[in-house]
């Protein structure tokens, strides 16, 4: 099927008139929905651990998204950040529903990452990742959101500080803070399992509140 | 000489400078510990720790089929939607006429009720006056 004008026009309008549009235009609507599932699904996908799960919410963002778009007031901000926002609190739901507050593991991604590995690489690898994986998962929800973001999303701190509602300079200090918190925790797991901690000298930064 | 607060500031921008440049495929921590050697020891390792997790935290691709068939399925859910607006506004575009045309019988049958309220009250009122002036006898 080849690409209408219509459908050109529509990846050629800007964000404004594509929401304003997608109010009652399916076609608008399925634009920003190619727009944005990518990366609305990676960002579930790394904060549930399983493609069952981050499919299943995936869909319940964007019907969400189409329910509300007719009323849905422009405020200046991405079209993006709010739908993070429902992603967010979908998600903060499904951990509350199944009474976990952690992240699963990502086997599936690591997995898919190191399939390019030698296989004796791949288990010392392995171990170094799920120790990763799990002091990710015992940080604070708002600190693995912002690793997502950064990292997965690969957002730049300003569209950050729109989605988790923080200024700029509040998304670095917590930049600044998780990466410390990370660092401490796979200290401690790597102590907990025998490995002894990395040598480093580690500064006596007092963490901010 | 930074105080402490500008000091933990330069620090978190260098880090921000750092991951920024990680996400576009660079990794700069080298020229950034360069350029500030009195800030290394605090940054060596966290510049580390943000490589590691900028090489674990890849991108994973939804499946195809699933993309296209929510596609599908939400194209046909606004359509319905959008169905189902319309039936709703010309349901209450119609209720909205008849409310009209009640209210102006409404009206009309309170105006000619009223008048024949007031037609009636003449009317008593000249047979009363009439049936008076016959009682009053007249005078020689």
């Amino acid at each position: 099927m080849g690409v209408t004008d219509e459908q050109t026009d529509l990846h050629q309008l800007d964000e404004r008139e594509l929401v304003e549009q997608a109010r009652h235009d399916p076609d608008a609507f399925g634009e920003i929905y190619e727009r944005y599932v990518k990366r609305i699904f990676n960002y579930i996908y790394y904060r549930t651990g399983n493609m069952h799960d981050a499919e299943d919410l995936t869909s319940r963002v964007f019907q969400r998204a189409l329910q509300h778009i007719p009323t849905y007031v422009d405020k200046g901000v991405p079209f993006s950040a709010w739908l993070y926002r429902i992603a967010h609190n979908l998600v903060v739901n499904w951990h509350r529903d199944r009474g976990r507050r952690k992240v699963v593991p990502l086997e599936d991604a690591i997995l898919h990452s190191l399939g390019s590995h030698a296989p004796e690489n791949v288990a010392e690898s392995h171990e170094e990742h799920d120790i990763l994986l799990e002091a990710i998962r015992n940080l604070p929800e708002d600190r693995q959101q912002l690793l997502l973001l950064k990292y997965v999303e690969r957002l730049p701190n300003a569209e950050i500080g729109l989605v988790m509602k923080r200024s700029e300079g509040a998304v670095k200090s917590l930049y600044h803070r998780t990466l410390i918190a990370l660092r401490d925790e796979i200290e401690r797991l790597g102590q907990a399992n025998g490995a002894g901690p990395p040598s480093r000298h580690k500064p006596s930064e007092p963490e901010a509140t | 000489m930074l105080s402490g607060i500008g000091r933990k500031k330069r620090i978190r921008g260098l880090l921000s400078e750092h991951a920024d440049s990680l996400i576009t495929g660079e990794d700069r921590s080298a020229d950034i510990l360069a350029d500030h050697p009195d800030e290394a020891p605090q940054l060596e390792g966290l510049f580390k720790l943000a490589n590691r997790l900028a090489t674990t935290a890849t991108p994973v691709e939804p499946s195809p089929d699933f993309v296209e068939n929510l596609k599908g399925k939400l194209y046909q859910l606004q359509i319905l939607e959008n169905e189902r607006r319309a039936a709703w506004d010309s349901r209450r575009e119609q209720a909205m006429k008849v409310s009209r045309v009640l209210g102006l019988i409404i009206s009309i049958i309170a105006i000619v009720a009223l008048l024949a309220r007031f037609a009636s009250a003449i009317i008593r009122l000249v047979a009363f006056l009439t049936a008076r002036r016959r009682k009053t006898p007249a005078t020689a």
